[in-house]
């Protein structure tokens, strides 16, 4: 039973991290741009989100504060690379270190608790006592299944679409995308927008479900993504799948599969300061015995 | 090719049993009562505290083996301490103590019905923890709060070098001890005819080149008591001895490398009261108000005044609890 908490507890965070790591991969295997903005479009919704709530905004409105305004930091490291010519990770790195001083600004404070604020949340595990009486809070993940769900269904229908697939040409650039005669800079803007809008949205539900912002909750959120990413591709098999869909799948398998091992290497460290040495561990298991070829492969080495 | 791969995955065997093994081995002693202590991350000011807190439950008969006490460590990853927080009631705890201000955000906003006693937390009001730092509103959360007495420190400041008219002063924006310190620091110089020179920092390295600045600017440098600046103090303290210019400081350990004087937390004394604070807790009782520290402790370093071409007057020296004569390194 010990272990089951964990892993719930672990699948809900990874619900929650699908948005970033969605964001990363749609920007770096669709529109081929590694963005590394989303830290900063990450930050700021979260910023945004919680200012709005301090400032009495429903959750819904915050949000889509949040969301509008993560956007804009899409559109800008877009711009910064397909209109001013700088380099697509020092356009990141810009768009970053900005949304740090952006967001001190718009928060006025470093940290805001959000510990009085009545969140979906909170209405979800209340209702889940009252009703369904589980230690385990069904009732957010269910949510959360939905909408990531739902999201990823909206999203590759879009980007699977002649719209969608004219997005990604002109996203990407280059001769195909001017033998097509779709523009690049303006669609680059628009794809980027909508992968930090996702990002944004991970970091005001973040912010929500952990009852604060942090002007430093930023930090290892690429890290985290590139590695989900990285993971979420290899027991995925994204080769063998349709480009689009692959991404959407390997992003949230990726995501889940990362935020558990995280969670379990936090239950099982005996000692704090082995819990990443532990993760590291699981995740080499995960990659080796993860996809059934090859763990026939490696069987079958023995 | 073949062999490096048998051997890799020898290794990961190895691993696997080295994990569940220590598993079972924190499984198999089992008592009666469990403490869980979380904190973001290791460090001197934060570890100080969980090894006061440590020594007054041990002292009172909260040690282990009487009492398991879990340690939850985010290793400095924000976003884990929401890991932590939900996945608390497997461990079955009577008792969480939070240490640093996310970590007892996080923990606080699970509404696990179990007692919570947070440490070190600048400013619990401002975390939203508690309504208030007397008010016991919120029964079964209460703490230790380690804000810097910034009063105490101007007074200290006027009182070993009275003709200091510009203060400079060095912070991170990014963390919330230092805000407060900014807030503190904005409300308190104009009574006592000091105008503050800001210097923002990002990170421990920039301590040097923005103290470089300020000297120029200022007549005295004060270090703000966010963990930023003070990693950076011997970037601080090189401009202070080139350019003569006194430098104060938030915390005792500081002093102890150099800095000339502050008025000091005691982070251990602080843990001891928040271990005081958990036992009143793990006995019943409940809304009990916030522990603020009184900090009137003066820590000064003879050596370092010496190299900033100061003179520490003697009756400061007579109400220091404790003065450096050499810089430790």
């Amino acid at each position: 039973m010990t272990w089951i908490g964990p892993i719930g507890v672990g699948v809900v965070q990874g619900l929650l991290f699908f948005w970033p790591v969605a964001a990363l991969t749609i920007a770096l295997r669709l529109f081929r741009f590694p963005d590394i903005s989303i830290e900063g479009s990450f930050l700021l919704g979260a910023c945004v989100f919680a200012t709005g709530a301090e400032h009495g905004l429903s959750p819904l409105l915050a949000i889509i504060w949040a969301v509008c305004i993560a956007a804009c930091v899409g559109a800008m490291t877009a711009t910064a690379h397909a209109a001013l010519g700088i380099n697509k990770f020092l356009a990141g790195i810009l768009l970053t270190a900005a949304c740090y001083s952006l967001a001190l600004r718009i928060a006025g404070a470093s940290n805001i608790g959000l510990l009085s604020y009545v969140t979906p949340f909170d209405r979800l595990r209340d209702w889940n006592a009252s009703s369904l009486g589980t230690s385990f809070d069904f009732a957010s993940f269910g949510f959360l299944l939905l909408i990531v769900m739902s999201a990823a269904l909206v999203f590759s229908r879009i980007l699977s679409s002649r719209m969608g697939l004219r997005l990604r040409v002109g996203a990407v650039g280059g001769l195909p995308a001017v033998n097509l005669h779709v523009s690049h800079a303006p669609r680059l803007a628009v794809g980027l927008a909508g992968t930090a809008a996702l990002s944004g949205l991970g970091g005001a539900m973040i912010a929500m479900r952990q009852g604060f912002f942090d002007v430093n909750m930023h930090q290892g959120v690429l890290i985290i993504a590139l590695a989900s990413m990285a993971l979420g591709e290899h027991l995925a098999g994204t080769q063998r799948l349709p480009v689009v869909s692959g991404a959407l799948i390997s992003a949230a398998l990726g995501s889940i599969v990362y935020q558990v091992i995280v969670a379990l290497a936090i239950r099982i460290g005996a000692d704090p300061v082995d819990i990443k040495l532990i993760t590291t561990a699981l995740v080499l298991v995960t990659l080796v015995f993860g996809r059934r070829a090859s763990f026939r492969h490696a069987v079958k080495e023995l | 090719m073949n062999t490096k791969k048998r051997i890799s995955i020898a290794i990961f065997f190895v691993l696997l049993v080295l994990v569940f093994t220590a598993y079972i081995l924190k499984r198999s002693h089992k008592s009666e009562q469990t403490i869980v202590i979380a904190t973001l991350v290791s460090h001197p000011i934060l570890d100080a505290v969980q090894k006061g807190c440590l020594a007054e439950l041990r002292e009172h008969g909260f040690g282990e083996p009487e009492t398991r006490i879990v340690f939850k460590n985010a290793n400095g990853q924000i976003n884990d301490t929401a890991i932590i927080a939900n996945s608390l009631p497997s461990e079955h705890p009577s008792l969480i103590i939070a240490i640093s201000t996310p970590m007892s955000q996080a923990i606080a906003s699970a509404h696990l019905t179990v007692p919570l006693v947070f440490g070190a937390v600048t400013d619990p009001v401002g975390a939203r923890l508690v309504p208030s730092l007397g008010n016991a509103a919120t029964g079964n959360i209460t703490g230790t709060s380690d804000a810097v007495p910034y009063e105490a420190v101007l007074h200290l400041i006027k009182r070993i070098t009275p003709k200091v008219e510009r203060l400079g002063i060095i912070y991170n924006p990014g963390e919330a001890a230092a805000q407060y310190g900014i807030k503190e620091l904005k409300r308190l110089t104009p009574n006592l005819g000091i105008t503050l020179v800001e210097g923002a920092i990002s990170t421990s390295n920039d301590v040097g080149p923005v103290a470089e600045n300020l000297s120029s600017r200022c007549d005295a440098i004060l270090l703000s008591g966010d963990n930023t600046a003070v990693g950076g103090i011997n970037g601080a303290l090189k401009v202070a001895f080139d350019h003569k210019r006194p430098l104060y400081a938030p915390d005792s350990g500081t002093v102890e490398k150099g800095a000339m004087a502050a008025v000091s937390v005691d982070y251990e004394a602080l843990g001891r009261e928040t271990g005081k604070l958990a036992i009143r807790m793990l006995q019943g009782e409940r809304n009990i108000p916030v522990y603020v520290t009184s900090g009137d402790a003066i820590f000064l370093n003879s050596e370092g005044a010496a190299r900033m071409g100061c003179d520490i007057p003697a009756d400061v020296r007579k109400d220091a609890v404790k003065v450096f004569d050499h810089l430790s390194q």
